[in-house]
């Protein structure tokens, strides 16, 4: 086995400038893609939840169809189908300096819509895990449904919902990858490059793999910590300390069995202990 | 000139509660002219209401007239029907048939005999009832994400449209009412039982409401934490609160309710003043419930 160690160092420590580019592009590309999947994937939410059998069929099907097909053939469907069949082509639009590529913005679009779908069972899910007293409490106080469901619920739903959103954020980072298929001189295609270049194939996608786990990495970090905020916000004992919620990350012992928050809950208990 | 303007609005003014004081008959009709436009001194009327949920039958031909300033106490074994009963007086169950009112708005309405035609509340009107009536539940149903202040001032500032300083200025005064202030930033998990539902009492006070409804509202507290709630209550109905209350807290029926309405079967089996009831109950139902309790 060759294995080029002075390669390989050069490379992770000291990246070429095409593969920094490459990381802020999988970075970047991550970030947009989740914050409009939320805002889609609470919307088709809301029609799941909806009285209206019209909007719930909508959901459903919007459901049913994204997560039954595979997110490269929706991307080639996005970017080359839509374009090949005249019915929408991206094209660059550029603002100021700024310049938004075709490329990319058929790839934003595309992972906001399938990972929407995926958040959207998340956040239907979430909402109805928010005790029944809740939604109780806010009609007798003749809140709207809509003040109810920014105010009231969603607050407390986003406790239940951050770590399987974590968990789609954490796969989409690494499903940019994919995006190379249409051109986006994201990470791995700017790897796949310098592979072909040099021949150094194994050191290369090595190197990347580190970067794609340092992402990953720092996102855990991120999550834990925005639980540990969500918890005290909710008024649930969190992790105490900075030091132990890191600890936690690496061996959940405590996360494992967290109670989900709710009021119910502590009146039993404390008649129990009464007696 | 600005001098005798000056002097003739200060005798205008101090004509004025002479002449008023002067005619009771004045002060009469003045008196009538703000009382609320219903014709009856019922702030609650609930008509022949029957109610059926997943096709079983929890209400049956209810009616019940509740005065204003009146405390009434509803009693009952489980599964009476009691929490049903304070559900449908704010519309939280729609009923089957008959008539709920409160303070003149028909909170619900609706005709069997029309075939299915549901006179029901759009929900502009039923939030502007429900304005009007407080509800505590028992197992108190605060947010608890937001502090006991919070929770407190929420729903004045966004359906009352109150500022935030107005607000907040409501919440405090409501705190101290109920005995904690000190705890206007806690969270609610961090609240005993008892404080708790005196946070919960003070968010449906929030709101002025004519009409508290309270649902067994010390059932989930230590038994050391019933006094400090039912307290709270008892201040409620010397200030002229109207209160339908459902509990099996006997002592504070006898000493605080005007009427005791014992329930059985979805049925009211019995009402009267609670010494009566408790001395010489006639129905069987009713000899029964207290034989068990009391
Ligand atoms: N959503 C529902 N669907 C079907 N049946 C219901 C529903 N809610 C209540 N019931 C039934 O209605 C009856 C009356 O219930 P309700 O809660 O009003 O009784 P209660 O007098 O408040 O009893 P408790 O003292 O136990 O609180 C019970 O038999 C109950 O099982
Ligand atoms: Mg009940």
């Amino acid at each position: 086995m060759t294995f080029d160690w002075a390669f390989f160092w050069d490379h992770l420590l000291t990246p070429h400038p095409d593969f920094v580019t490459g990381l802020w592009r999988t970075i970047w590309i991550s970030i947009a893609s989740m914050v409009l999947a939320l805002v889609l994937g609470v919307v088709i939410a809301l029609f799941l939840r909806s009285n209206n059998i019209f909007l719930r069929s909508i959901g459903n099907i919007y459901i049913w169809v994204i997560r039954g097909t595979p997110l490269l053939v929706q991307l080639v469907i996005v970017y080359s189908g839509f374009a090949a069949a005249g019915i929408y082509r991206f094209s660059d639009i550029s603002v100021g300096a700024i310049t938004l590529q075709a490329v990319i913005q058929a790839a934003i679009v595309t992972l906001t819509i399938h990972e929407s779908s995926y958040i959207a069972e998340i956040v239907r899910s979430g909402i109805s895990g928010v005790d029944q007293g809740q939604f109780e409490a806010s009609e007798v106080l003749a809140m709207k449904p809509g003040q109810t469901m920014l105010s009231i619920i969603l607050p407390q739903a986003v406790r239940t919902m951050v770590p399987p959103l974590g968990n789609i954020f954490n796969q989409l980072m690494k499903e940019t990858s994919i995006l190379s298929i249409i051109g986006v001189s994201e990470m791995f295609l700017v790897a796949q490059g310098f592979s072909a270049s040099t021949f150094r194939t194994f050191e290369i996608f090595l190197v990347a793999a580190i970067y794609y786990l340092a992402l990953t990495t720092v996102w855990t970090v991120i999550q834990g910590w925005i639980e540990y905020r969500l918890d005290k916000y909710m008024g649930i004992d969190p992790q105490q300390g900075v030091i132990a919620w890191i600890r936690e990350l690496i061996v959940p012992r405590r996360r494992r069995n967290r109670p989900v928050p709710t009021e119910v809950e502590s009146a039993p208990r404390l008649a129990t202990t009464g007696a | 000139m600005p001098f005798t303007n000056q002097r003739s609005i200060a005798t205008l003014e101090a004509n004025d509660p002479s002449t008023s004081g002067e005619s009771p008959s004045m002060s009469d009709s003045s008196d009538i002219a703000t009382a609320p436009a219903s014709p009856t001194s019922h702030l609650v009327e609930i008509e022949n209401v029957y109610l059926e949920l997943g096709g079983v039958k929890i209400l049956d031909s209810v009616s019940l007239n509740v005065s204003r300033g009146e405390v009434v106490v509803l009693v009952g074994p489980s599964g009476a029907g009691k929490t049903s009963l304070l559900r449908t007086v704010n519309g939280l169950n729609p009923i089957t048939s008959g008539s709920v009112e409160v303070d003149g708005i028909e909170v619900q309405q609706r005709d069997e005999a029309a075939g299915t035609t549901q006179r029901k509340l759009k929900g502009p009107q039923l939030r502007s009832a429900r304005k009007e009536i407080g509800f505590v539940f028992q197992h108190f149903n605060l947010f608890p994400h937001l502090t006991a202040l919070d929770n407190i001032a929420h729903a004045p500032r966004k359906v009352l449209g109150l500022s935030k300083e107005e607000a907040r200025e409501r919440g405090l005064q409501l705190l101290e009412r109920v005995g904690l202030e000190n705890r206007a930033h806690t969270k609610p998990s961090r609240l005993s039982g008892g404080q708790k539902q005196r946070v919960a009492i003070a968010r449906a006070l929030a709101m002025r409401p004519r009409l508290m409804l309270f649902d067994e509202p010390t059932s989930a507290l230590d038994p050391e934490m019933v006094g400090e709630v039912l307290d709270v209550m008892r201040e409620l109905a010397q200030d002229q609160m109207t209160m339908m209350v459902v509990t099996h807290e006997m002592g504070f029926a006898r000493e605080v309710a005007d009427r005791l309405v014992v329930m059985a079967d979805g049925h009211i089996v019995e009402e009267g003043r609670p010494a009566d009831v408790f001395s010489n109950p006639k129905h069987e139902r009713t000899k029964a419930f207290f034989s068990r309790i009391l």
